[in-house]
């Protein structure tokens, strides 16, 4: 029996050594970038959800899934789609008459609260925060309506913070953010999904480290 | 069979953004990666340097903002007063727990503000350009205490909204017009100068996207035509 439980405490040890190398791989700032695809839809969901795969980007994001969610108390139900686009555009989006294009913004000044985020890996662990949505449609036959051909294609960019909740291999760390990326709709008409994809980074920092040791010299020693 | 669903999904959409955004003479595509400096203490504030990988490389870029109004820095007095404005006028504070910190957003709502001007210059003479529909600098409150440090502002991101205007279009981009973005990193350099690194990622993802048309970007006469004219000199 003694001699049955050995390779089973080598294993044990090595899987140990194995944890303290992974471990070792996070340092305490990280530099993360990633490029994700997903759909959502503002108009046919409720509460709205944007959700989908990091497809490439840094290898310990690769395989995650990520989500992004608003708070849509107030709005018209989802049954009622066409009031509830209205109520959307014209609650959210702005028309530069200058230059012919509308934006719109998703945060915490027009919604209840800000948009949330979340990424999931399935072995890494999940990081999570808050983030602002900005995104520009442009009036490519410049007569002021936004009609169903220009709502096929759109841009979005905005910045996010990184909460120090996270769990497993990212639970040390929170900071900060920003992506960028475009969003295409088949069928705008009858409210189809948006297919979304786009590049974002993740600035991390070891936030277990007391905040009186983040002096700038530290911060900037850190960064070197 | 439901990643096989997905994927069958994602490639169904692909094809369909394909179809939407089509690659062809009247469209590009341009990619982008940035590495430059600039600082807000500088009138007018310019962030620019070199396009370093992407479509558009080798080439340089500026973002020049409106300082209408902004002060000087008063070196008599400890504060930076320069800073203090921008701060006061720009910036809102998001509370959240466990997400403190402050947007910036340029313009702001002040009355007069334009928002930024840009330009993107290719070594080989195509210029692009226009204005920003956003320009959003985030600074996380580490300490969640409200107030700023300097260990704070060291470090910064920004995403911005490019819309990209036919009048500064020359070269290859010579009558298209269009829209993109980009996000990225503004780190101090220099805390005496303010001096800032102003970084795009990255030479290997080239993460900046200008989606250009040369259909229905007028000039406010008339529609341009030269993707049927290209079209017809290839010829």
């Amino acid at each position: 029996m003694k001699y049955k439980s050995i390779p089973i405490l080598i294993l044990a040890t090595a899987m140990l050594f194995c944890a303290g190398g992974v471990r070792a791989q996070f340092p305490d700032t990280l530099f993360l970038e990633l490029d994700f695809e997903g759909f959502g839809n503002l108009v046919l969901t409720s509460p709205p959800v944007y959700s989908g795969d990091v497809v490439s980007g840094d290898s310990r994001l690769v395989g995650a899934t990520w989500s992004v969610q608003m708070d849509d108390a107030g709005w018209p139900p989802v049954s009622d789609p066409t009031a509830r686009w209205d109520y959307i555009f014209n609650t959210f989006f702005e028309y530069n008459a200058t230059y012919k294009f509308w934006t719109s913004v998703f945060d915490q000044n027009n919604l209840p609260e800000k948009p949330v985020w979340e990424i999931v890996h399935p072995v890494n662990g999940t990081m999570s925060g808050t983030l602002v949505v900005s995104s520009t449609v442009s009036d490519n036959d410049q007569d002021g309506i936004l009609d169903v051909e220009e709502r096929m294609f759109g841009t979005f960019e905005g910045n996010l913070m990184i909460m120090k909740f996270g769990s497993g291999e990212f639970a040390v760390y929170c900071g900060e953010g920003a992506y960028n990326g475009a969003a295409f709709n088949d069928d705008p008409a009858n409210w189809a999904d948006d297919f979304v994809t786009g590049h974002c980074i993740l600035d991390l920092i070891n936030c277990q480290i007391g905040t009186e040791e983040k002096s700038w010299s530290y911060i900037k020693k850190i960064y070197r | 069979m439901l990643n096989k669903l997905t994927l069958g999904a994602v490639g169904f959409f692909l094809v369909l953004a394909s179809m939407t955004f089509p690659v062809s003479a009247e469209y590009k595509t341009e990619t982008f990666a940035f590495s430059g400096n600039g600082s807000f203490m500088a009138s007018p504030p310019v962030f620019s340097g070199n396009i370093i990988a992407g479509t558009l490389a080798p080439g340089m870029f500026w973002f020049r903002m409106d300082d209408t109004g902004w002060p000087v820095d008063n070196l008599g007095t400890p504060n930076n007063e320069r800073w203090d404005f921008i701060f006061s006028n720009y910036f809102q504070y998001d509370p959240t727990p466990g997400a403190e910190g402050w947007d910036g957003r340029f313009p702001s709502s002040l009355v007069g503000d334009y928002a930024p001007e840009w330009r993107f210059f290719t070594t080989v003479g195509d210029t692009c350009g226009g204005l920003t529909t956003s320009f959003t600098v985030t600074i996380r409150d580490y300490n969640a205490n409200g107030i700023l440090e300097d260990s704070e502002y060291i470090s910064k991101v920004f995403s911005i909204g490019l819309l990209c205007y036919i009048n500064f279009g020359t070269g290859e981009f010579k009558g298209f017009c269009g829209q993109g973005n980009c996000s990225g990193t503004l780190d101090l350099l220099d805390e005496t100068t303010w001096d800032e690194e102003f970084y795009v990622p990255s030479a290997a993802s080239a993460s900046g996207r200008l989606y250009l048309r040369d259909t229905n970007c007028t000039t406010g006469t008339s529609d341009s035509s030269w993707g049927k004219i290209k079209s017809i000199h290839s010829n």
